[in-house]
């Protein structure tokens, strides 16, 4: 017998000291009132007629009913572990696996993770009162390494969610916890996501095969020849082990709706593209239902149709033939000529572009400045002129720079201007030529005229003007996975396409948030609107078969035949048999079984 | 009576008023020695003729029946009813049972012993009042006519409580001597640990006419106790450890009315009465009310 809460000698002295108080309040009980009646006369008939108990023997089990509630309470302070009763002290490390494949339903109706929690739930109440736990899981959002109460692991457990992150992995925590003997580490999870456990680790499979058809790509695009054109990239995977006839929906803003039915064979792979012509720019979104499907997180996925099918770009220029030119020949743009310092107050433009002026103060759209002098809210220049230079280092994976070719183009000369937080998508961070703002305001900056440069003759200013109506003049989309999104928006308020607001966190000029699910989210902030469509779209996931676990037996606990049965604590037993004896005591008071 | 309020502070002036509208009749005619408002048996030498008997030796010669020996010349004798005194024993209990209830036991049984003496005396009864307890404690010798009631007034009101009770005893020690039969009246609560029935026994054998009155406080009807208690008894000092409970508490109502009930049917049996009370129900109401009731007072 071991005790929980007190050492031995303690719990002697406890339950000596319990002892010896009940029975000298015992001893110290008052005598009984002594009243002067009449004639005990007949009170003596009575009490010869009455069969009588005696009173020492009364007295005798009052006093033992009184230690026994006495020192049970006592001992129950003391947390007792009788390991035949409530088991051993163990030490039990649960690590919940909460990657997203997690929410499959199993053929019982509940999800793998349901059916995870409870299987731990059930490992948290083996062991005895004195067991350490700890509860942890993939997706790192219970921190820490630190063994406490089964009912701090309960808490912990009870505050678990399954994750929507892709990225999870079995807890690297402390390397001695998973090789320590004395502890037990015991791994829930379906083999999908996680497929790694360390040698030592008992995994607990919850995998049972279920039926799902999925979205694993979802992307839409400009046609190349024809920019005012879109089309969407669509993928959808049968995961199945039968052939699925999926029905497939592509809705619009606009009430624009697209369906069809589309079968797939097992395992099958589809991917096509979709004409949007007719859709209107704002949220898309794609639905497939499959019959049987048990994994609803990749049945949905939305993207932003983002670019406007005309663009109002307002030219404040001196004069520039170029630039006048190239804008009235581009399809997607109408234009507005404006003189420097002609202030308007009509609404603003998708775009401004300013040729060698700039404005005092940030523009209402988004701007592209070609050398623009000094104004507080541009990078400040350094009064230094670069001459003789060349565009080299071009960061093309950046939609200003996307098919660019700048391998020709000479710049005599440019002013030198200090990159501050800008990001330079030509030329170097010391001498930067063509820098990118997102935030606060989006804008692309030249430091050179382009009357300086052999920029207007080479082929790919046209391309570089395109791409620059293109990626200024619409909404800015951010595709991302579930988990957390961080955008480039100061200060920026995030609502979901429903209106509703989602929490977010503002820290260096970027607002971070965590999507609840699959959707479209709007981050407003001081320079403009971003949307973001968080998706799953990851065919790791929707591949909710894909388990090193196949085959395994669900719910079994390797090495043990059978599980355990949960066992209760002792104190609570003691505080019950105390209870039940005042009770008992109670009873047989007030029917005057024990006076 | 108007002194009588300055003489004893048991009764008042109105309550004795009360009591003189009200007769002592006993239920059967007993001789006395001297004579009263009660008609005897015995022939004597009273006013009123009753008959006529031959002249034996050794009779009263003033009895002769002067005229009828000169018309008959026979000697006889005229014979006349004696009216005699009617013999009244009043026992009040004065042992320390009776120092209980509100008022005391004792005082009601005084009150009782009072009024009945008073009574008796208005009817020219040869009235003793008898203190006892585990034997006669102090008594007050027969007295006759109204004026001794502020004796027995007096007498009652220094009477003090002591001792045991032991009614046997006390008649053994009181009708030990010779006495006269006559109405017994015992005031008393009746909490005898020896018994009642050999000193019912004794008075029966004595042919009085008896008449109990069982005066009890109302804790003893209705006892009240702590859980657990020492019940001490105020005469003998013995003690009884109680745990109570509902079931003791009918144990002893039971007992009580088996104890009373005892009584009661000692008395029919032989034509005593018997009537029982309350210390709680006032003096003048038992009187007036519950004598009537018991045909006590006609």
């Amino acid at each position: 017998m071991s005790f929980g809460a007190l050492a031995g000698p303690i719990v002697a002295l406890l339950l000596g000291l319990t002892a010896c108080v009940i029975v000298f309040l015992y001893w110290l009980r008052p005598p009984p009132q002594r009243i002067v009646v009449p004639s005990t006369f007949l009170w003596h008939r009575v009490l010869k007629e009455r069969k009588r108990r005696s009173d020492f023997w009364r007295w005798l089990v009052s006093l033992l009913v009184a230690l026994a509630v006495g020192l049970a309470l006592a001992a129950a302070l003391a947390k007792p572990e009788i390991e035949a009763l409530s088991g051993k002290a163990r030490r039990i490390v649960v690590v919940v696996d909460d990657s997203p494949t997690m929410g499959a339903s199993t053929p019982s109706g509940e999800t793998r993770f349901e059916r995870a929690i409870g299987i731990a739930r059930d490992l948290l109440m083996e062991g005895s009162a004195s067991s350490e736990f700890l509860v942890t899981d993939t997706a790192g959002r219970l921190a820490g390494t630190e063994f406490g109460s089964r009912r701090t692991a309960l808490e912990r457990l009870d505050g678990l969610r399954l994750s929507l992150h892709e990225a999870a992995a079995f807890p690297a925590g402390d390397p001695s916890l998973y090789s320590d003997p004395e502890t037990e580490v015991f791994f829930i999870t379906d083999g999908v996501v996680v497929r790694e456990a360390p040698s030592r680790v008992r995994v607990i499979s919850v995998f049972e095969p279920v039926d799902n058809v999925g979205v694993t790509a979802f992307d839409l695009r400009p046609v190349p020849a024809e920019p005012n054109r879109f089309e969407a990239f669509l993928e959808i995977s049968n995961q199945s082990s039968e052939p699925k006839r999926v029905a497939l929906r592509i809705d619009g803003v606009g009430g624009e709706a697209m369906e069809r039915a589309v079968p797939l064979s097992p395992r099958q792979v589809l991917g096509e593209s979709v004409e949007l012509d007719r859709f209107s720019a704002g949220p898309v979104r794609v639905l497939i239902d499959a019959p049987g499907d048990g994994f609803e997180l990749d049945n949905v996925a939305y993207a932003y149709l983002g670019s406007p099918k005309l663009a109002r770009v307002v030219l404040v220029s001196a004069g520039s033939d170029t630039l006048e030119t190239l804008l009235r020949l581009d399809p997607r743009v109408s234009l507005e000529l404006r003189a420097p310092g002609d202030s308007a107050t009509e609404l603003p433009p998708d775009l401004y572009i300013f040729d060698r002026v700039a404005p005092e103060k940030p523009p209402a759209a988004p701007a592209l400045l070609i050398r623009p002098g000094a104004a507080a809210w541009l990078p400040a220049p350094t009064g230094q002129e670069l001459t003789k230079l060349s565009l080299a280092g071009t960061a093309r994976e950046h939609p200003l720079m996307e098919h660019v070719a700048l391998d020709d183009v000479a710049v005599e000369t440019a002013a030198l201007v200090s990159r501050g937080t800008n990001r330079v998508v030509a030329g170097s961070d010391e001498e930067p030529l063509i820098l990118v703002s997102e935030t606060p305001l989006r804008f692309a900056m030249l430091t050179f005229a382009l009357e300086d440069s052999n920029f207007p003759f080479q082929s790919s200013f046209p391309v570089f003007l395109a791409n620059a109506v293109s990626w200024l003049a619409s909404t800015e989309v951010v595709a991302s996975s579930l988990s957390t999104v961080a955008v480039p928006v100061a200060s920026g308020v995030v609502r979901s396409i429903e209106g509703e607001d989602v929490p977010s966190r503002t820290s260096g000029g970027r607002t971070s948030f965590s999507p609840e699910g699959p959707g479209l989210y709007s981050v407003r902030g001081e320079g403009g609107t971003l949307m973001v469509s968080a998706n799953l779209l990851s065919p790791r996931i929707t591949a909710v078969n894909a388990s090193v676990l196949e085959g395994a037996e669900p719910g079994r606990i390797p090495g043990e035949s059978a599980r355990t049965a949960g066992k209760g604590e002792l104190w609570v037993g003691l505080v019950l048999f105390a209870l039940a004896l005042l009770l008992l005591e109670w009873w047989t008071y007030h029917r005057r079984l024990t006076v | 009576m108007a002194t009588a309020s300055a003489v004893s502070t048991l009764f008042d002036e109105e309550f004795l008023k009360k009591l003189e509208y009200l007769k002592l009749v006993s239920s059967r005619m007993l001789p006395g020695h001297m004579r009263g408002e009660h008609r005897a048996r015995k022939k004597g030498t009273g006013v009123e003729f009753a008959d006529y008997r031959p002249y034996v030796s050794g009779d009263d010669t003033k009895d002769v029946d002067w005229k009828a020996y000169l018309r008959l010349d026979k000697l006889i004798l005229r014979i006349f009813d004696e009216e005699a005194d009617l013999p009244i024993y009043l026992f009040v209990d004065s042992s320390l049972s009776m120092d209980f209830g509100e008022p005391r036991k004792f005082d009601y049984a005084r009150k009782v012993a009072a009024a009945l003496a008073y009574i008796g005396l208005l009817n020219l009864d040869r009235v003793s009042v008898i203190g006892y307890a585990n034997g006669v404690s102090e008594q007050i010798a027969s007295r006759r006519g109204r004026n001794q009631i502020w004796r027995i007034f007096n007498f009652l009101d220094r009477m003090t409580l002591s001792g045991e009770t032991s009614l046997h005893r006390t008649f053994r020690t009181y009708f030990g001597s010779k006495r006269r039969r006559g109405l017994v009246v015992v005031a008393s609560d009746f909490m005898d640990p020896a018994g009642l029935e050999p000193a019912f026994d004794f008075l029966r054998f004595q042919r009085h006419d008896v008449f109990n009155v069982q005066i009890l406080s109302p804790e003893e009807m209705k006892p009240q106790f702590p859980d657990e208690a020492m019940l001490v008894d105020s005469e003998s000092g013995t003690s009884h450890r109680l745990h109570m409970s509902p079931t003791l508490l009918a144990a002893y109502d039971e007992e009580l009315r088996k104890h009373q009930s005892g009584i009661e049917a000692y008395c029919a049996r032989y034509g005593w009465g018997y009537v029982r009370t309350e210390t709680s129900i006032p003096f003048e109401d038992l009187v007036i009310q519950i004598f009537r009731q018991d045909r006590f007072l006609r």
